[in-house]
C-alpha cells in the first residue's frame, strides 16, 4: 500500500496521528471529567465513613423512610397503570394518538416547580378539583398522598413512554400468530409482548424509579418539606444546607450511593435473562429494548 | 396468485380476522366467520385458522417445544416427531435454519387442529435447493391431513406442483380461477398469461384470414393465432415449451409462425435453456443447437397452440421474478 492510497475500511492506522480523533477523546474526557468531579468531590469532602455515620440522625432516617414509602407507592402505582396505558398507546391506531402521545412526554419538558404549582391548581384547596376532594374530607396538600402524586406525575412518563415505545416495536405478526394459536387479546399480552418488551420496560422503570427519587421542585411546591410526613431525602438535604453544610454532604453522599445501587441491580437483573437479542455486548441494552 | 400488493396477504389476514373487510363473508364449511350482513366478526382465537407467516413469526423467546406446545401441549411431541424437529426442541428460533423454522412454524400451526391452513409465501424465503426438497414435502403433508390450505404465492411453480385451484389476483381483483392447467391452455386475459409463464407478445389483431386470427405485432412481424379476439390491441400468447428453434431457411409450413431475430440472451434452466430473441423467450434442450448470443436464429411455433387475450391498455405485469434469464 503505498502512501499515496486513501483510507478505506475499517482498520485504523497504526502510528499514525489524526487530530480529528484527538479532538474526540479530548472532549470524551472533557464530558466525563465535568460529570464525575461533583460526584467524586461529594466523597472527598464527606468520606463514607462520615456519610453512614450520619445513618442514625432522626432526619436522615425519617427521610430515607418518607422517600422510601412515598417512591415504593409511586413506582407500584406506575407500573400498574402505566403497562397496560403503554400497551394500549402502542399498538392501537386511534384518532389523535401522536397528541396522546405528545401529552404524556409533556411533563417531562415541564420545569419540576411549575409541575408543583400544577398540581396545587389541581388538587390544592382552592384547586380545580379542590373543593371535590375536600367535601370529601381528604386533604392532599402538604400530605404523604401529595408526595406520591408529584413523583407520579414527574417520574410516572419516563416509564409511560418507554412502555408505548417498547409495546409499539413488537412484531404485529407475533400477536397475531398468539391469537390465531387460540390465545385472546389478554394471553397474547402475558406470554408475547410483554415478555418481549422486558428490555424496554425495565430501562423505562429504572429512568423512573431514578428520577422519582431525585425529586424535588414538585414536591417542595406541592408537598411541602415536614420532617417524617413529606421530607424525602432531597428536601431534607435543601433544608440541612441552610443548617449544617455536613448534614447535607452526607446525605447527598448517601443519596448517590443508593442510585448507584438502584441503577446497578436494575442492569443486573436485566443481564440475568438469556439474551434475545444478536447484540454481543453484554450491557448492550439500548433505552427502547 | 399475483404480483406483490395484489392483495393476497390481505386475503389471508382477513381469513385470520386481523383485517376486517368492509363487505362479505368469510364461511369455514358450516361455521361462519364473518358476515358484515349478519353483524358476524369471530375474534382470530375462535376462528380454528392455522397460520403459517412468511417470515414464521416464531416466538423468539421461547423453545422450539414451547412455540409448538403454545396452543396445546397435548400433540406437541408427536408433532415434533412427525416434522423430524425433535432434536430441537430446547432451542431457539434465533438459532435455526430457515427450513427447520418453517417446520416449526408448520407444526405450531398444526398443534391446534385448525379446520384450514393459510400459508403466506412459504417458500420464497428458502434458497432453490431447499424449496424443491420443501415443495414436496408440503404435498405429502396437505394430503396426509387433508386439511382446505390456501397457500399464497408470486410463483406459478408453487401452483402447478401443489394446488388443485389456482386464483389470479391482481390489484384486489380475481382475474381468473381454475385449475393450473386451465389457466396454462386458456388464460383469460394478460395478466394471467404472463404469470403463467407464457410469452406475451404486444400487437394488433385484423381479423381472420383462413380460419386463423392475424397478428400484426409490435416489431412488424405477422403471426396467427388459433383463438382469442379478432379485432383491437392483443396480446399473443405463446408458451416458451412450444417454441422450436433453427436455422432453417426453407419455407414455414401452413400454420407454423415464424420469428426471426438474433439470440439475446442464454440461461440454463435445469437441463433446458431459456433463449430470448426478439419479442420472445424459448425453452429448449440444450446441446442441440448452437447457442451463441448474438447468433441469428429462426423460431417457430405452431398457430394452432397460440391464443389471444385482450389488451387492456396497461401494460401486462413483467413476468414474475424468478422467472428472470
Amino acid at each position: 500500500m503505498s502512501a499515496s492510497t486513501p483510507t478505506r475500511g475499517r482498520r485504523p492506522r497504526v502510528g499514525r496521528f489524526r487530530p480529528f480523533t484527538l479532538l474526540l477523546v479530548l472532549a470524551a474526557l472533557a464530558t466525563l471529567a465535568f460529570l464525575l468531579v461533583p460526584i467524586v468531590a461529594l466523597f472527598v469532602e464527606s468520606p463514607p465513613g462520615q456519610t453512614l455515620g450520619h445513618l442514625d440522625d432522626p432526619v436522615v432516617t425519617d427521610a430515607l423512610i418518607v422517600t422510601a414509602k412515598t417512591n415504593g407507592i409511586a413506582f407500584a402505582l406506575t407500573l400498574l397503570l402505566g403497562t397496560p396505558a403503554g400497551y394500549l398507546i402502542g399498538r392501537r391506531r386511534f384518532p389523535g394518538r401522536s397528541l396522546v402521545i405528545t401529552l404524556i412526554e409533556l411533563p417531562l419538558v415541564i420545569p419540576p416547580a411549575v409541575a408543583g404549582i400544577g398540581l396545587l391548581a389541581a388538587f390544592g384547596r382552592f384547586g380545580l378539583l379542590g373543593e371535590q376532594v375536600s367535601a370529601l374530607g381528604i386533604e392532599i396538600g402538604f400530605t404523604q398522598t401529595a408526595v406520591v402524586l408529584a413523583i407520579l406525575f414527574v417520574a410516572g412518563p419516563f416509564y409511560l413512554r418507554q412502555a408505548v415505545a417498547a409495546f409499539e416495536a413488537v412484531d404485529d405478526d407475533l400477536i397475531l400468530a398468539a391469537r390465531t394459536l387460540g390465545a385472546g387479546p389478554g394471553r397474547a399480552f402475558w406470554r408475547v409482548a410483554l415478555p418481549l418488551s422486558l428490555n424496554g420496560l425495565s430501562a423505562g422503570a429504572a429512568l423512573s424509579l431514578a428520577r422519582g427519587i431525585g425529586e424535588f421542585g414538585a414536591t417542595i411546591m406541592f408537598a411541602g418539606s415536614l420532617q417524617g410526613v413529606t421530607q424525602t431525602v432531597t428536601l431534607a438535604i435543601y433544608d440541612a444546607l441552610a443548617v449544617d453544610f455536613d448534614v447535607a454532604l452526607a446525605i447527598g453522599g448517601l443519596l448517590v450511593i443508593i442510585s448507584a445501587v438502584v441503577l446497578l441491580s436494575l442492569k443486573l437483573l436485566l443481564s440475568w435473562r438469556p439474551s434475545i437479542s444478536t447484540s454481543t455486548f453484554r450491557f448492550g441494552t439500548s433505552s427502547s429494548g | 396468485m399475483g404480483p406483490s400488493g395484489a392483495g393476497k396477504t390481505t386475503v389471508l389476514r382477513a381469513i385470520a380476522g386481523a383485517v376486517r373487510p368492509r363487505d362479505g363473508r368469510i364461511a369455514l364449511g358450516e361455521r361462519t366467520l364473518f358476515d358484515s350482513a349478519g353483524r358476524i366478526d369471530l375474534p382470530p382465537e375462535e376462528r380454528g385458522v392455522g397460520y403459517v407467516f412468511q417470515e414464521y413469526a416464531l416466538f423468539p423467546h421461547m423453545t422450539v417445544r414451547q412455540n409448538v406446545a403454545f396452543a396445546g401441549k397435548g400433540r406437541a411431541d408427536e408433532l415434533l416427531e412427525r416434522f423430524g424437529i425433535a432434536h430441537l426442541a430446547g432451542a431457539r428460533p434465533g438459532a435455526l435454519s430457515g427450513g427447520e423454522r418453517q417446520r416449526v412454524g408448520l407444526a405450531r400451526a398444526i398443534a391446534g387442529g385448525p379446520g384450514v391452513l393459510l400459508f403466506d409465501e412459504p417458500l420464497s424465503a428458502l434458497d432453490a435447493h431447499t424449496r424443491d426438497r420443501v415443495r414436496a414435502e408440503l404435498f405429502d403433508l396437505l394430503h396426509e391431513l387433508r386439511l382446505p390450505a390456501l397457500l399464497v404465492t408470486h410463483d406459478f411453480e408453487d401452483a402447478t406442483s401443489l394446488a388443485d385451484r389456482v386464483g389470479v389476483i391482481v390489484r384486489g381483483r380475481i382475474r381468473q380461477m381454475g385449475t393450473p392447467a386451465e389457466l396454462l391452455d386458456a388464460p383469460s386475459d394478460a395478466f394471467v398469461a404472463s404469470f403463467v409463464g407464457s410469452n406475451l407478445m404486444a400487437g394488433v389483431a385484423r381479423g381472420r384470414v383462413g380460419g386463423l386470427i392475424e397478428v400484426v405485432l409490435e416489431n412488424g412481424g405477422v403471426i396467427r393465432a388459433a383463438s382469442g379476439p379478432e379485432s383491437g390491441p392483443v396480446g399473443a400468447v405463446v408458451h416458451p415449451w412450444d417454441v422450436t428453434l433453427g436455422d432453417g431457411d426453407d419455407a414455414p409450413a401452413e400454420g407454423v409462425n415464424r420469428i426471426d431475430a438474433p439470440i439475446a440472451s442464454v440461461a440454463p434452466r435445469g437441463d433446458r435453456m431459456r433463449v430470448r430473441l426478439g419479442p420472445l423467450v424459448a425453452e429448449v434442450d440444450g446441446g442441440v443447437l448452437d447457442l451463441t448470443v448474438g447468433r441469428a436464429t429462426r423460431a417457430t411455433f405452431p398457430a394452432a397452440t397460440t391464443r389471444l387475450v385482450a389488451l387492456e391498455g396497461a401494460a401486462p405485469p413483467p413476468s414474475p421474478p424468478n422467472r428472470s434469464e
